[in-house]
């Protein structure tokens, strides 16, 4: 047995007081790597983003933190709905970190300006990007095809919208630099393997729909119809009140050239009978509506981890990005326990419940969701 | 999900490719296309035509540091993971490079394959849309800038759909209600108007170009060289563009050239040309009767002489206004020479004729007579063509001879009428009325006798006491009774009187000996004197006299801008001049017969 050249640590605290629970997780994190080079951190809503940050900050006395909030925090032990969780990261690795303010009307700048950050205090040639938009921001998916742009094919970037519990008010994006709203944080990890598997486990149901207008996270118009009308109508009729509902259970799917899905999730129906997704959706697409099978998902879910897993020689940690809406329809976190007995008592994980999923199924990274995306990282 | 399907959706995807604004937007939704249907990893758009020239777009190149595309797709395109294909058949468009990890299935390149021409199609519309849209900005910017073509278009319910900043004002455009009607409105002659129109609407093709009034409300017109051109858009859509020129400039230009061709410039009457004209045509026309009338100013020579030719041209428009006044509409009023006017009659008999020659004289004198200016008489003389065998011009030769003789009688009494016009003019303007010639006279005799004048020459100094200052008739009187000093130009108009007074006295056989006398009345015994600078003996004895007199006088009576002065203070005045103004010799004798 070598040495290993990377090592991860994880710690997580479901202490009240923020910067107690904060330091508990860094204290765990950090005893089992000692002084980390890159630290994760997952935080749930109700924390004092601000007073965690500076404790874990200050216990593991790393120079680079990359940090989301999400829905809940996916560790060994189950899904901490409230709490803290640190992912230590230490060895021969290189890391740069970047956090910019997401600008809605240029995302494509955004996403640029966050490469060139990140390229800046980094010389590495190839690696991967851990990326956490703020889940309620403008169109991700073009902030990502601009750093993509920048950052290229030799960057794989994966990760997840920082999410607030379903409330949809405010999440949070952190660095070293600070805690932010509206914004997108990133970490730049070279020298480290990586391997990903992302999926969804949805499947097509009926005709396809045409999405003949359309604009940013609305679509105004299905078959050329107002876009509630035909989603109601595909399901035998339902009420604008029992929306959310059946959303969540029937979401739209957009397919590429080769059969894949990429998933859409619908949030609300509006008054003027358009339907507000929680992504944006391309126009001019056409898009089925999905229907799922536990089973199904919970197949997708082993083919996830064992796709990543399959792609590292030496896996020494994971990171999950599980879609909290995902996660809610399996239930009990069934997923999550799936999740872990896949990966296997070897590779330490932390994961976050997120708003919308950032993987590529080739080489541009997209943003999906209702999926799991597993990256993990090793020799 | 089967293949299939999958190709029907990105088929669809690719047909809905439109251009969304800008070259960079559709390379934004070509990238998002590119990398979502088919898993793209990099992405070259070439573009080689379209407004803003060459351009290179690309995505995910960023940290190949690449300074020549065209040469890395030269060099990569034969590679499994690219794809490139030029745009446009034979257009040149621009090239497209994609490159996909892993190559593209054959399937995927029939995909782009397609994807590719909707890309070129989509540029190829755009450009030309480009183009138009250009070539209507500069056009329309040529349109709204004209500054002299006022281009209107209705549309088919008679709205105005375009016009520019000329139209505006030309057609008094107003941005609400306006429409056909308004413009019908002010079109003259509108019937005409119309029927050029429907005929334009009806057969679908332009009218030439005419001429046409524009009344407004307030009835002022302005020509215009307007055509009307239809436009067809579809059954029942259309419309007609009035594209016209302001030509009133042009049509006032025309008119005032036509009436001057035809008009006398001084008086406003026809003109010979014009009155040789109407005679040839009433004689063209067999017209009988015809009568013919002559008149001409009496003593407008003489009056240009003595008065200046603006006097002159006064009276023969105040003639001209008299004769317009004089005959009917349809006569012919023509000034044909210098003093000499015709009128023809058409339709009058001879009684008639002669009645209104006679009123054309009598309104003419009786003008004169109680008018503040120079009295003016015409002598008249008429003839009338009575039959076919009479030519107009015989009776205008008759008519002239007539007028002639009439003259003839005339002269005399014309010349003494100026005569003492000009005297009673003198009257007012030298204070004759203060004893002024009486004075002058009797100072000359005594003086005249002192240094042994004849009879003659004495009566000769005593008319020259009198008329003297006639030249003064054609002063200005505001320079003449002007209280305080006289500036240069009206010194240098002063001085003409003497000039002008030569022409009077030399006019007239009683004044004529004393002419060069009147001339001289100013000059200085040291030469600097005027209107000649004659000096010494040159000046003629009887010039020297009256200068002395003429100065004492002068100083010694009341003038409205001062009081006479004391007669010690004339005659050292007169003392103080001798040897350089006056004859010192002559002031020796006079001054020995005053004191």
């Amino acid at each position: 047995m070598g040495v290993e050249r990377i090592k991860a640590g994880i710690g997580y605290s479901r202490r009240r007081i923020s910067g107690e629970a904060g330091c508990e997780a860094a204290r765990q994190a950090c005893a089992q790597v000692g002084k980390p080079v890159l630290t994760v951190l997952f935080t749930t809503e109700e924390c004092d983003q601000a007073a965690v940050l500076l404790q874990v900050l200050e216990e593991t006395r790393c120079t680079r933190l990359v940090g989301a909030c999400g829905a809940g925090i996916v560790t060994p032990e189950g899904v901490l709905r409230e709490g803290v969780g640190v992912l230590a990261l230490a060895g021969e690795v290189e890391t740069a970190t970047a956090l910019v303010a997401f600008a809605p009307d240029e995302p494509e700048a955004t996403g640029r300006r966050l490469g060139e950050s990140l390229l800046s205090a980094s010389s590495a040639p190839e690696g991967a990007v851990v990326v956490f938009p703020d889940g309620l921001a403008g169109n991700i998916a073009e902030m990502l095809r601009g750093l993509y742009d920048v950052v290229g094919p030799d960057f794989r970037c994966i990760g997840g919208g920082t999410g607030d519990n379903l409330r949809f008010t405010e999440t949070y994006q952190m660095t070293e630099a600070g805690v932010a709203s509206n914004a997108v944080a990133a970490a730049l990890i070279a020298g480290c393997s990586f391997g990903l598997g992302v999926g969804h486990g949805w499947k097509p149901v009926g005709p396809p729909l045409i999405i003949t207008r359309a604009r940013d996270k609305v679509i105004y118009e299905l078959d050329e119809r107002p876009a509630f009308a035909v989603y109601a109508q595909r399901l035998g009729g339902i009420d604008v009140e029992r929306f959310p509902e059946y959303g969540m259970r029937h979401p739209l799917g957009i397919a590429d050239a080769s059969g894949r899905f990429i998933i859409r999730d619908p949030l609300l129906a509006r008054p003027d009978g358009s339907i507000q997704l929680v992504t944006e959706v391309p126009p001019r697409a056409v898009a089925y509506l999905m229907e799922y099978e536990t089973e199904e998902l919970l197949r997708v879910t082993r083919e996830v981890v064992a796709a990543a897993k399959g792609q590292v020689r030496k896996p020494r940690f994971a990171l999950i990005f599980h879609c909290v809406s995902r996660s809610s329809l399996l239930g009990c976190e069934v997923g999550e326990r799936i999740i872990r007995e896949a990966l296997g008592e070897s590779i330490p994980f932390l994961g976050l419940l997120t708003f919308g999923e950032v993987a590529p199924y080739d080489d541009a990274p997209l943003f999906h969701n209702k999926a799991l995306v597993v990256a993990i990282g090793g020799e | 999900m089967e293949t299939g399907f999958a190709e029907l959706a990105a088929l669809y995807e690719i047909a809905s490719l439109d251009f969304p604004g800008s070259e960079k937007g559709l390379f934004r939704e070509v990238v998002e296309k590119a990398s979502r249907l088919f898993g793209v990893r990099r992405v070259i758009l070439l573009l080689h035509a379209g407004g803003g020239g060459r351009a290179c777009l690309t995505w995910g190149c960023y940290r190949l540091g690449i300074d020549d595309y065209r040469a890395y797709i030269e060099q990569n395109r034969s590679l499994p993971e690219a794809y490139a294909r030029e745009l446009g058949n034979g257009d040149d468009l621009g090239l497209l490079y994609l490159e996909k990890k892993g190559g593209f299935s054959p399937r995927e390149v029939r995909l782009l394959d397609i994807f590719s021409k909707r890309l070129a199609e989509v540029l190829q519309a755009h450009y030309l849309q480009d183009r138009v849209r250009r070539a209507n900005e500069r056009f329309k910017l040529v349109v709204e800038n004209s500054p002299m073509v006022a281009v209107l278009g209705l549309d088919h319910r008679g709205k105005p759909a375009q016009w520019n900043r000329e139209a505006e004002q030309l057609f008094g455009i107003v941005r609400t209600n306006w429409g056909c009607k308004d413009l019908l409105r002010q079109v003259v002659p509108r019937e005409r108007f119309k029927e050029a129109l429907r005929e334009v609407l009806r057969t679908g093709r332009a009218s030439p170009p005419g001429e046409w009034m524009l009344q407004n409300r307030a009835g002022a017109g302005r020509w215009v060289l307007m055509s009307i051109v239809p436009v067809y858009e579809g059954p029942g859509e259309g419309g007609v563009f009035f594209m016209a020129v302001d030509i009133t400039a042009r049509k006032e230009a025309e008119e005032r050239f036509r009436y001057l061709s035809v008009r006398d410039a001084l008086t406003g009457l026809y003109n010979r040309n014009y009155f040789e004209e109407v005679m040839q045509r009433l004689d063209a026309e067999g017209r009988r009767p015809v009568s013919v009338i002559t008149f001409d100013v009496d003593g407008l020579k003489l009056v240009n002489d003595c008065l200046g030719h603006a006097e002159g041209d006064r009276l023969l428009r105040q003639v001209a206004a008299v004769a317009r006044k004089c005959f009917r509409e349809e006569d012919f009023v023509a000034r044909i020479g210098g003093d000499e006017f015709a009128v023809i009659l058409p339709g009058a008999a001879y009684t008639n004729a002669a009645r209104a020659c006679a009123r054309l004289v009598e309104t003419v004198e009786a003008r004169g007579k109680h008018g503040p200016e120079l009295p003016v008489t015409v002598s008249a003389g008429v003839a009338t063509a009575q039959t076919i065998r009479e030519s107009v011009y015989e009776a205008f030769k008759q008519a002239d001879d007539g007028m002639y003789r009439e003259k003839l009688r005339n002269t005399n009494r014309v010349a003494g009428r100026i005569l003492g016009f000009c005297m009673a003019a003198l009257q007012e303007k030298d204070f004759l009325a203060t004893g002024h010639a009486e004075r002058l006279a009797v100072l000359g005799e005594q003086l005249g006798r002192s240094v042994g004048l004849t009879k003659e020459e004495l009566d000769k100094l005593a008319l020259l006491a009198r008329v003297h200052d006639i030249g003064k008739v054609g002063i200005a009187t505001h320079i003449l009774f002007k209280p305080g000093p006289l500036a240069k130009e009206e010194r240098d108009e002063m001085k003409r009187h003497v000039e002008i007074g030569y022409r009077i006295a030399r006019s007239f056989p009683e004044l004529a000996p004393v002419a060069d006398l009147i001339l001289q009345h100013h000059e200085w015994w040291n030469g600097q004197g005027y209107p000649r600078g004659l000096k010494g003996d040159e000046i003629d004895l009887l010039a020297r006299i009256l200068a002395i007199v003429d100065a004492y006088d002068a100083m010694t009576s009341d003038r409205p801008y001062r009081k006479a002065l004391p007669k010690e203070e004339a005659i050292a005045e007169l003392q103080r001049c001798a040897g350089t103004q006056f004859d010192p010799q002559l002031v020796e004798v006079f001054l020995k017969l005053i004191r």
